[in-house]
This record gives C-alpha cells, structure tokens and sequence, in this order.
C-alpha cells in the first residue's frame, strides 16, 4: 500500500507542464548567480494527478465521515463557500491595488467585521490574525501595550486555567510575559478562591476558554471577570469553544475585553489539513484602539458616510501581525457562511451542537467514565479506559479507525487521565452518533476480552501503528530518494 | 426554512432530548446566566445558497480586476500561472476538510504530501530541513528571527535588517519582538547597503537579515557574506522568493542559516493578501529550535514506511529560551497546493518559469528605460533583477496608476515613497510569465502617455 | 537480551500489617504480632503480568534475569515461569540489609540494565548506597513507608514500566529516595527525609506544545526548564543571596550555574557563584546577617508535600524568620505536583506556619516562566 514519493516517481526529462516560448528578445543572464540543477523531481502530468489522487484515498476528512476531534470543530463545511472563495474578483485581487478598485472585498471585510461585533459584543474586530494561536499572541501585545500606556508596566502575569490549551502559556511566554497556572475545581470550573489569591497588581490578564476545554460553562464566569477586573487586569476570552455560544450569549456583554474568533471551527471555513485558519480579534471600547491594521472603515472622504471602504490603521495600533488584511480567503467563507445562517441559524448550530454532544455523553457514560458528571455544552471529556480495562485511551482511539471513525481528540485536557475529548458538532445526525457510541461500546468489549485486538490497532488503515520514536530519534526529514544538488 | 447544514429531524431532537432528560433544547444551556441568554443580534437575514452565490458575485464584482496578463503589481504578492493540477487537487475533501494530522494511520495522504513539500524546499532552497509552513512570509521571518535570539542563548539582543527587505516584514517582526528586549537596526537607514549592515555586526548581534533578490528585485552580492556574519557570532537570514530559485543559486549556496519566503508564487493566487504561505528552511544545528510542525519518516510494525508528525518535544527546549513559538494551524493546505505546483512543473517548469520572468521583466525594463523622463533603476550600482525593477517617474505614482488604469485597463506598479521617503515618484514594476508580450507593449505605451 | 538484577526483601511490609511505622529493626516484633509476609505475593502478581505482557509482544527482548537464591528472589522468578535465572548471593537466613547490599553490589558490577525489587522505603535506601545513580531502579510497592519516588503505583502497574522501559520507550528520570529520619524517629518525630538520588524509569510528563498536541517530556527537560527560570532570576538579582535547598530539582539550579550544588545539603549563591555549601545553622545565620536581600529556593518533599517540615534542619523556626516568609521560592516538576495535592508547612512554629501559607495558595515554579498555583494546607 505504500505510495512512492515524488522523487521515487521521478525520470528525467518529464515535466507536467507545457509552457510557453520566450516571446521577447532575451537578455543575458548572470552567470555567477545561476545554478545547475534546482533539485526537483521530474514527473508527467498523468503520474501527478495519480499520485495525488492517491495520496488523497489515504487521508480523512470530515468528507470522509465523523470526525469528532475534541475542540477542533471538525464540522461540514458549505461547498458554496468554497465556490465564494474561488470567484476570480476575489483570488484575482491584488492586496496592493488602490482602495478604489477592490470596493468589493473591502465592503465585504467591513460586513464581516460588524458581523462578528455583534456576534461577540464587541467594539471594534481586526481581522489581521491568520489563526488563533496568532490571535491571543496579538491580544497579549496589546494589552500589555494598554496596561504600559496607564504606567502599570509592573504586570507582568497571566492567569491561565490548568485545563487551558496549550497555547495560552505559548503566547503569554512569546509576548514577553509570564504564565501563572489556576487549578480547577471539583466540578470543572475555574477556581474561584485561588483566582482570589492570584489576583494583585502583578495580574496583565485572565485567559479564560469558556466553555472551558472539558466542555462545560464557567459556573464562575460572572464572579471571575469581577475579581480580575478588580484587581486591574483585563480578561482574554479564548474563542476556540464559540461553537457553543454563538447566538447564545455575547461574551462581551460578560464583561471579556479582547477574543479571538475561529473562523475555522465556529464559521465553518476547512480545516485544510491543519491550516489555513483566520483569527479575527474583537475588542471592547477601550481596546479597540490598540487592534492591529489594518481595520476596515466605511465613510468617504470627509464626514458623510458615502458607502466606500478604506483600510485604516487605529489609533494606538500595536502594528502588523502579517502582511496585507489577513487570510482574506478565509474572511470570504466565513462571511458567506453567515449570510446563509443569520441570527437564528446560528443559534440553531450552537443549540444542535450541544444537543448532539449531550446526547452522546450520555450513550457513552457508563463505559466510559466521564470525570465532571454534569451538563455539558459542544463537547465532553471521558476516560479512554473502559471500565475494568488495562488499555489505554490511545488503544480505543486507534481501534475506532477500523470502525471508519476519526478519533477524538486523546489526552487532553491535561488534568484528566486517558482523556477522550468528543466533539460531535451540530453537522451530525442521529444516526451517525448511535453508529459512532455503538462503535464505541463494541470496542469497551474488546477492551476486556481482548486488548491485545486494541494494543495492535488500527488493522485496516493503509500502515498500522507507526513508531513515532523512531521518526524522532532517526529524523528523516527530507526524502532520502531526492537527489543532492550541486549549487 | 429548513436547516440545510442540520440533519436532524423533529422526531430526532425529541428522542435525543428525552435521551438526556431535558424538556427543551433551552434547558441546554442553564448554566449561562438567564439575563445574558439569548440576546436579539442585529445580523443580515439568512439566505438561500442560491440568493448567497448571486451576492458573492455581485461583491467580487465590485472589483476592479484587469485582464489576465495585465497586472504589474507585485512587491511580494504575484500572479503566476496555476496549473490545472493544483485545484483538482485542493478540491479533494479528503484533504481540505481534514484537519492536523494528529493521528497518523488516517492521515497519511497529507503527511506524505508534507514530507514531500519539506523535501522539494530543502533542494529548492539549499537548505537541510523545511517545516511544513507558517502563516506567511512575514511571520516565518519573525519565527526565523526568534530562532536567531535563542540559537544565541539570551546572550545576543540586536537583529541588523536590510532596508532591502519587505517593508511589511519588518513591520511584523517589530511587532512580534514588541513583548520582548530585543531590537532590530539597521533599516532607519533607507539605503544601507550590505557593507553598512556588516559594519554594524557586533558581539550583541543574534542575526543579519538580508532578501535576496530584495524588494526592489535586486540580488544583492551574498558571496563571503555568511563567513562575515559567522566571525561575528550571528546568523544569516536570507529572505526569499521561491520562482527565481528555479534558476538562481539558492541562499543554502552562500552559507544562510535560516532561509524564509512567501510561498504564494508556488500555485497560489494573489487573493487579496492571503491565505499565503510561509516558507522556513535551516541548518540541521537549529532543528531542535525549530518551530512549527515537521513530518518525518518512519515505520509500522511490518516494516511499511509511513509518516508522523515529529520532534513535538522540542518546543519545550524552545520554552526555556526567552522568547518562544505557539504557532499551531499553520498553512498546510497552501503548502499541498505548491507541494502539487511544484511536483508539476517539476526541474525543468520552474526553470522556465523563472527564466519566462527574468526575461519579461529585462524586456519592459529595457523598453522603459527608452521613455523620455523615466529611468530604470536609477539607484547605483546597476545590479542583476529578476521580475521586478524600480522606475523613476517624472509625475506621482498615485497618478500614473490612475492614468494606467483608465486608459489602459492596466494595474500599475507599487508606490515605494510610501516605505522609503527618499523614492517618491519611485513604481515598483513586477512582470511574470502571465504579462505576455503585447501587454508589456501597452504598459510601456501607456507609461509613455502618461508620463508625457 | 536485557539484564534486570531482581531482589525481593521477603520481610517489607509485614510491620504495616500489625500497626507499626515499618518492619526496619522490629521484624521478630512484627512476627510476634502475628504478621504474615506479602511481598512475595505482590512480586508475584508483577512477575505474572510481566511474563503475560512480554508474551504479547511480537519479537520481545529475552530476559536474563540475576537474583538472590530462595526466597529472596529466585523462587517467585520460577514461580512465574521464568528460566533464565542466575543466583549471585546467597542469603542468610533471616536475611538482613547486609544481603540486599551484597547482592545489589554483584548487580552492579555484572552490569545489569534495571534492578527490580520488592520492599519499600528502607529496601531502596539500602540499594541505593551502593548503586548511588549509576543503574536504574525500580520498586514493586510492598512495604509499609513508600515515599520515595522510586515505586510503581501497583503491581501490575510496576510491570507495565518494565516492558516500557525494556522496549525503549521510556527514559530514566532523578528521584528522591526518602525514609524515616530514625534518629529524630527516637526522639518521638515522625520526619521523613531525603537519603538519596536514585535513578529510575519515568513515565514522561504529558505536556502540551500545541493545540492537540500533547507531547512527552523528561524529567531531566523539565527541571532545566524550571532551572533555567531561576538561572535568570539569579542572572537579574546579583546582590540577592540565593539559599538552595536539598533535592535533585533544586541540584539542577547549580548544574546549569555550574557550580557545585550539593544534593542534601543547603548551598547558598551570590551573583553566579557558590559562597556557602552545605551549610549549617550557624553558616546560614552568618549569611544572612550579611545579605538583607535573600531568597530560599525549595522543592517539596515527596506525596506528603511538605516544603518545610520538622526533618529540614538546619531550616529552623528561627532561620526561616530571618529569612522572611515571603522570600521563599517553590519549585516542583508538575510530575511531583501530580501526587502532591498539597503543600505543607510544619517548621514546629504554628504562627510562623500560618504566616507561610498565607492565603492559602503558593505560586509554585513548574517551568520557564510557569508557575501554577498549589493549595496550602492550613
């Protein structure tokens, strides 16, 4: 089953494109700077579009069936916002062309960012960040730019739940800051009285995932937003879990000052095999200055609001956080995929989204222990250890691939042992569920009656379990078939 | 109107409520506060897909797009030609609808694709191990020049950067670097040469960035420069573009440590600035201080090969230095669309391609040059270009473009006073392989009306 | 093929079952109670997994097993189905510590890959005074005090770490070997503290780098991370007097100084370099009369997380005042913090206490610029 790499394919003398003749009286080139061989393998068309489509049989998408990776939102994504993106107006457009004559995109931008003002509560959304890691390290710079604009350049921590994506103590480090980790309680939720203790002078902001990543609602959150607010700090809604909310509650109007949106998860644009996302930051009243540019504004010259678009960089811009207006491809689908929601679809895919990961927990609880026992909104953790078996939460999520299934997400959150984290999203229907806690139960079986069937798992894939410490510890990182060039 | 995205039916969301024991799908949510539920949102009415692609054409067409071929604007966005190829295979939703490939036995389509895109910009760039992308260009520069300040072990705070470099790039690595102590130098000079860099290298130096051929299209001289840099304790970071490396020596050739360019060229439209494609090359010294994901080679248990994502533990090793990466989505897809792009054209395809741009660009140039009152490249020394070059024109930029666009449906060139005080007046031409012959006839005529 | 030297102390745990603190000395006491002897039984349960685990894996690495003869070793290896065994001592009969070390001693110097034993605190501490850190070791929890951080969590668990670490998925990680301080335990304390530093096979912490991505680190990673947190506090602040405390976490503070950190004593750092080792009562007074700005860097002892309890002399009521209450810095691998839900401070002072758990939360080092909050028992 294994498929040879480009460079295996390769003969030389095959070129998969026919291009054009030189048509222009040609200059000569400098020598001293050329190179002999480039070092790319050499294919036909036909052996391209074979080895891709290959290469593609090998891969699993939400296309391909359920795919309940635990907070990545792996939901169907509307082909008409792929047909949206594609429209040569929009690929065709060049990020340096005059405002005047990209009106389009930029109207479209404007609407997209008023979209996700209302959607959150804020006031004011910068569409910059390429993707949600981007997203808090940009909220991070710009608060810690507020708090040194108001003297207070001796905060210097961040409050991150213990069941926080790892990434938060990522971005707090990368801007410069420093990470201080608050414990969860007994039912999930952040811990209000260590919150308390945390809270001084010292505190840049709270980080606060909410649902949090074991899928519950922050009991707490009214009281926790008071205690960071009191001390002076600010609070960073981690927007990863929207999912759940949109059309629910604004967390703005919960008092968050700066969230990031995914775009990818909540909006519905692909995954893309890991990329490219968009994190688009909102940001209250006294933030909103800081967003990076540029933002979109609407008004022409002069005061009169005559309908046309302009970039502008705010006020107290922390700067660029890449180069043009963002993953504006990315901005299309998610603007098209509102339009076709509006208010009340989207608060249909937040309600279904939890309707389908209560439903589900509650298929699966009594084989798999789940550790806070209570309501749950999008998604929910369990233990990937059956009742009365040795195997590990790894074991079932390979096994699960025999069954066609993409596992969940394994283990994490941190603070729960073996975690499963199931994310079904609103996109699934009944029927595939019962087929997937079915699966499930099938496999808490054989976990007692035979796990070495698990331990050995997946057995239909096209390789079986591959050794990862190997890959690290040999790091072949480069096809060994592609020739050394001589440059 | 039905939920088109939402299979469930009414009998369906009955049985599943009293599954879990609630009346109604509200109960759902009882632990968000009552007062804040539900708010009314002020958002467009819902619309059918049919009413939403009338819409979406209507904007896109709100665009003003010239004819294919007619667009000379680059400064580091570019129309190149797309092989069929690369869509066919993007539109596969066993790729685009999957996400990181976390598990590895059902992600071996993508996994294989990114080990074979890290190979081809390994021998692409002269370097020993790619990551499988970043953002863009600008943010695998920052990432580079992060990895310079670790690789340093905290001792080194300075980054010199060429004025030579997108000036959009060293926005966002100011940006990037504002959380820490580090600082870059260096560009407050506008035409600081190499010489004026390599002057300023001293023992707080963590890296030299230079973009080679540069913003202007120019490829500045990087023989011995690498050895310079070295003596001083520093690294090279050469930013790139990854169609001249077609047919020009690579940055590996000249000794860089760390390689970075944006990869839209490779099958990617412009798309109003994104989603792009950030390349990262380096030495095999620094893979442990990489960021980003990486795909490697290994085993099953029969011995079949297969890919993972590897060296994961390494971003711990990066944590302990000041400043660290937690980029996690990446750009996976636009790099299996260049992975494609350049399967298919392949040694000899990108070598054309190349060659198709010097020779286009030498053209327009040559030809513009000819015009009464405008100059080529005017700033001393006349060095080697490739695909873009720099006119001096008698009138605003600003104008010119107008005059460009509406008597000739043309897009004209980038406005370079607007980074550099000392270039008003100054357009940044790009002519590719798509800017066939009659079209570099009709900018040079309308340049020639325009600036008359 | 793989050496393991394998050791059973047949009399671990038989004082636990009658109510004494240990069977280390009162073994005659303990039998007259009544007490019955279990550790073979549990080295049994962990040589029957072993040998089910090792037949379920393709292509195994066999087995060359050195043990004690009898019942000290080779009986349960029989028993559980395991042929190649060589016996390299002789035990007496009853067998005393003299016999763990001797055997322990032909271990080591046959070059074994892991000593797997059965007993508890005291059985590692004396394997440990002659294997110091040179092999691996690894406990089958049997006795009746087990805070040293060298056991598995059950008998079957303990297995599970022995195929792990044979297949090479596992590396090796510093731990404390902690027992009863039997000196102070005759003056009617109950203070454990630190002997040794063992080596043993570790189960990486599961940390997490990006989103879904959860990655496996070192002990020995993750405490030049929290080294290197303090490394540039200690870089920042030259005229502060860092006091380090004993344990292998705080020892990884002066490997990265470069400077000789002892393990169990207290060694105090001025601007890089080392001005006071091993310090006693009188040495640490005289420091801190010197320098009005300090900091004591310290690592919790252990399950029962006692940062500071009756058994850190020279760590006195009065020291710890001179110092200050807020000048002390807790460092932990989030490993340790795993089985230690609370802190604890028991210096003998119950105001000075109080005055160390302040609100009842302490910001423990647990990385490069991670701290986490950990609940202070009151």
């Amino acid at each position: 089953m294994t498929e040879p790499t480009v460079y295996e394919l390769s003969a030389a003398g095959r070129c998969g494109l026919a291009l054009p003749e030189i048509a222009v009286p040609k200059t000569n080139l400098p020598e001293a700077l050329l190179r002999r061989d480039n070092g790319l393998p050499e294919l036909a068309q036909r052996d391209v579009v074979r080895h891709f489509l290959k290469l593609s049989q090998h891969n699993f998408g939400v296309d391909s069936g359920f795919y309940p990776l635990g907070s990545c939102t792996m939901k169907y994504n509307p082909k008409v916002c792929e047909d949206a993106a594609r429209l040569d107006g929009f690929a065709a457009s060049h990020p340096l062309q005059p405002p005047e004559t990209v009106q389009g995109n930029l109207a479209l931008m404007f609407e997209l960012q008023e979209s996700l003002k209302e959607i959150g509560g804020f006031a004011g959304v910068s569409l910059q960040p390429a993707a949600g890691a981007q997203g808090e390290l940009t909220a991070l710079l710009m608060m810690r730019a507020w708090h040194a604009d108001r003297g207070e350049t001796q905060r210097r921590q961040v409050l991150i739940p213990d069941s926080a994506h790892g990434t938060n103590p990522a971005s707090a480090t990368m801007a410069g800051l420093d990470a201080l980790e608050i414990p969860s309680d007994t039912r999930g939720n952040i811990d209000l009285e260590a919150l308390r203790a945390a809270c001084d002078e010292t505190v840049v902001a709270l980080m606060l995932t909410n649902p949090n990543t074991l899928g519950l609602f922050e009991e707490g959150i009214e009281a926790a937003i008071d205690l960071v607010h009191g001390c002076g700090g600010l609070v960073y809604g981690d927007g990863a879990n929207m999912n759940a909310l949109t059309g629910i509650a604004r967390p703005g109007d919960f008092g968050i000052d700066l969230m990031h949106y995914n775009l990818h998860k909540t909006f519905g644009t692909p995954h893309g095999g890991g990329g490219p996302g968009a994190g688009p930051l909102g940001a209250s009243a006294a933030l909103a200055d800081y967003l990076p540019g540029p933002i979109i504004a609407r008004c022409g010259e002069g005061a009169a609001d005559d309908g046309t678009c302009r970039p502008v960089m705010p006020a107290k811009s922390i700067g660029r956080m890449g180069t043009y207006f963002g993953n504006f491809g990315m901005l299309v689908r998610a603007y098209a995929y509102i339009r076709l929601h509006g208010t009340e679809g989207l608060r249909q895919n937040a309600i279904h989204a939890v309707l389908n990961a209560n439903y589900l927990r509650v298929q699966l609880a009594d084989r798999y222990p789940v550790p806070y026992d209570r309501r749950n909104m999008h998604e929910f953790v369990c233990e990937g250890r059956p009742d009365g078996s040795e195997v590990r939460a790894i074991d079932v999520s390979k096994r699960l691939m025999d069954y066609g299934f993409h596992p969940p997400t394994n283990y994490f959150p941190l603070i729960v042992a073996e975690a499963l984290m199931i994310e079904p999203t609103e996109t699934e229907s009944r029927e595939t569920l019962d087929a997937f806690a079915d699966a499930m139960r099938r496999i808490a079986d054989e976990a007692i009656g035979d796990p070495d069937l698990l331990r050995a798992a997946p057995h239909t894939t096209p390789v079986g379990r591959l050794d990862e410490v190997r890959a690290a510890k040999q790091l072949i990182l480069c096809d060994p078939a592609a020739p050394d060039t001589e440059d | 109107m039905a939920m088109t995205y939402l299979p469930h039916t009414e009998a369906d969301r009955t049985a599943m409520l009293r599954a879990i024991g609630v009346a109604t799908p509200e109960e759902l949510f009882d632990d968000v506060p009552a007062a804040l539920r539900c708010p009314d949102l002020d958002l467009p009415p819902p619309c059918s897909e049919m009413e939403l692609a009338r819409e979406m054409r209507d904007l896109a067409g709100r665009n003003d797009i010239p004819e294919p071929g007619y667009c000379f604007l680059g400064a580091g966005a570019y129309h190149h030609y797309c092989p069929a190829t690369v869509d066919y295979v993007l539109q596969r939703g066993e790729f685009y609808s999957s996400y990181t490939p976390y598990q590895p036995e059902i992600s071996q389509g993508m996994l294989q694709a990114m080990f074979e895109y890290q190979s081809m910009i390994c021998r692409l760039t002269g370097m020993e191990v790619s990551n499988a992308s970043h953002y863009d260009g600008a943010t695998a520069l920052a990432e580079g020049v992060l990895l310079a300040l670790n690789a340093s072990k905290r001792s080194r705070t300075r980054v010199i950067v060429s004025p030579g470099v997108h000036p959009q790039y060293r926005n966002v690595v100011r940006t990037y670097l504002s959380g820490t102590d580090a600082e870059i130098i260096g560009d407050e000079a506008p035409q600081a040469d190499i010489e004026a860099l390599t002057a300023r290298l001293d023992d707080q130096t963590a890296a030299l960035v230079v973009q080679y051929p540069d913003f202007f299209g120019q490829f500045a001289p990087l023989d011995g420069l690498a050895d310079t840099v070295h003596a001083a304790g520093a690294l090279l970071i050469v930013v790139t573009d990854p169609i001249a490396l077609g047919l020009f020596r690579p940055p590996g050739a000249y000794g860089a440590d760390i390689v970075v360019a944006e990869g839209q060229s490779l099958g990617s439209p412009p798309s109003f600035g994104g989603p792009h494609l950030g390349v990262f090359a380096t030495r095999r010294a620094h893979v442990r201080n990489l960021a980003g994901r990486l795909v490697g080679e290994t085993v099953d248990p029969e011995g079949r090969r297969g890919y993972v994502l590897t060296l994961a533990t390494r971003e711990q090793h990066i944590r302990r230095a000041r400043a660290t990466s937690n980029i996690c989505t990446n750009a996976a897809l636009v790099a299996l669309a260049a992975t494609v792009y350049l399967a298919t054209l392949g040694k000899s395809g990108l070598k054309r391609v190349a060659e198709l741009c010097y020779h286009n660009s030498h053209y327009a140039a040559a030809r513009i040059a000819e015009l009464p009152g405008l100059s080529v490249n005017p700033q001393a020394p006349q060095r080697p270009f490739f695909q873009e070059f720099v006119v001096a024109l008698p009138r605003p930029v600003a104008e010119v473009n107008r005059a460009l666009r509406d008597g000739y449906g043309i897009t004209g060139g980038y406005d370079l006073g607007r980074d550099y005080p000392h270039l008003q007046h100054h357009m940044l031409l790009a002519v590719t392989e798509m800017n066939p012959r009659p079209a570099i006839d009709r900018l040079v005529d309308g340049l020639r009306h325009a600036n008359a | 093929m793989k050496k393991i030297g394998f050791l059973i102390n047949p009399i671990a745990g038989m004082g636990g079952t009658v109510g004494l603190k240990g069977t280390d000395g009162v073994v005659e006491r303990a039998m007259q109670l009544g007490a019955q002897p279990t550790a073979h039984l549990k080295a049994g349960e962990t040589l029957a997994a072993l040998r089910h685990q090792l037949a379920g894996t393709p292509g195994p690495p066999a087995i060359a097993w050195l043990t004690c003869s009898g019942k000290m070793g080779a009986d349960a290896l029989h028993a559980a189905g395991f042929d190649d065994v060589e016996a390299v001592h002789a035990p007496a009969e009853p067998p005393t510590a003299k016999d763990t070390t001797a055997a322990i001693r032909r271990f080591v110097d046959a070059g074994v890959d892991l000593i797997l034993f059965c007993g508890g605190d005291g059985t590692a501490r004396d394997i440990c005074s002659v294997a110091g850190t040179r092999v691996p070791i690894l406990g089958i929890p049997a006795g009746v005090k087990m805070y040293s951080g060298v056991f598995g969590v059950s008998a079957t668990r303990t297995a599970d770490i022995v195929t792990g670490y044979l297949a090479g998925r596992l590396g090796t990680a510093e731990a404390d070997v902690l027992d009863l301080d039997e000196v102070r335990y005759r003056e009617g304390e109950w203070a454990v503290r630190l002997y040794h530093a063992a080596l043993t096979p570790y189960e990486p912490t599961y940390t997490q780098s990006q989103k879904m991505l959860i990655d496996e680190a070192t002990d020995a990673d993750v405490k030049q991370e929290i080294a290197q947190h303090l490394l540039e506090e200690i870089e920042a602040n030259p005229e502060i007097l860092f006091l380090l405390g004993p344990g292998s976490t705080v020892q990884s503070i002066g490997t990265l100084l470069e400077v000789d950190k002892t393990l169990l004593g207290i060694d105090a750092v001025l601007g890089g370099q080392i001005v006071g080792s091993d310090l006693n009562e009188r040495g640490l007074l005289d420091l801190i009369e010197r320098h009005p700005r300090r900091r004591l860097v310290l690592s919790p002892i252990g399950a029962q997380g006692f940062v500071l309890g009756r058994g850190n002399r020279p760590l006195t009521p009065e020291i710890i005042r001179a110092i200050g209450a807020d000048n002390i810095t807790v460092v932990a691998t989030p490993a340790k913090l795993e089985r230690t839900p609370l802190l604890r401070f028991d210096t003998g002072d119950a105001a000075l206490d109080a005055a160390l758990a302040g609100d009842g939360f302490l910001p423990v080092v647990i990385g490069y610029r991670l701290r986490r909050l950990v609940r202070v028992a009151v």
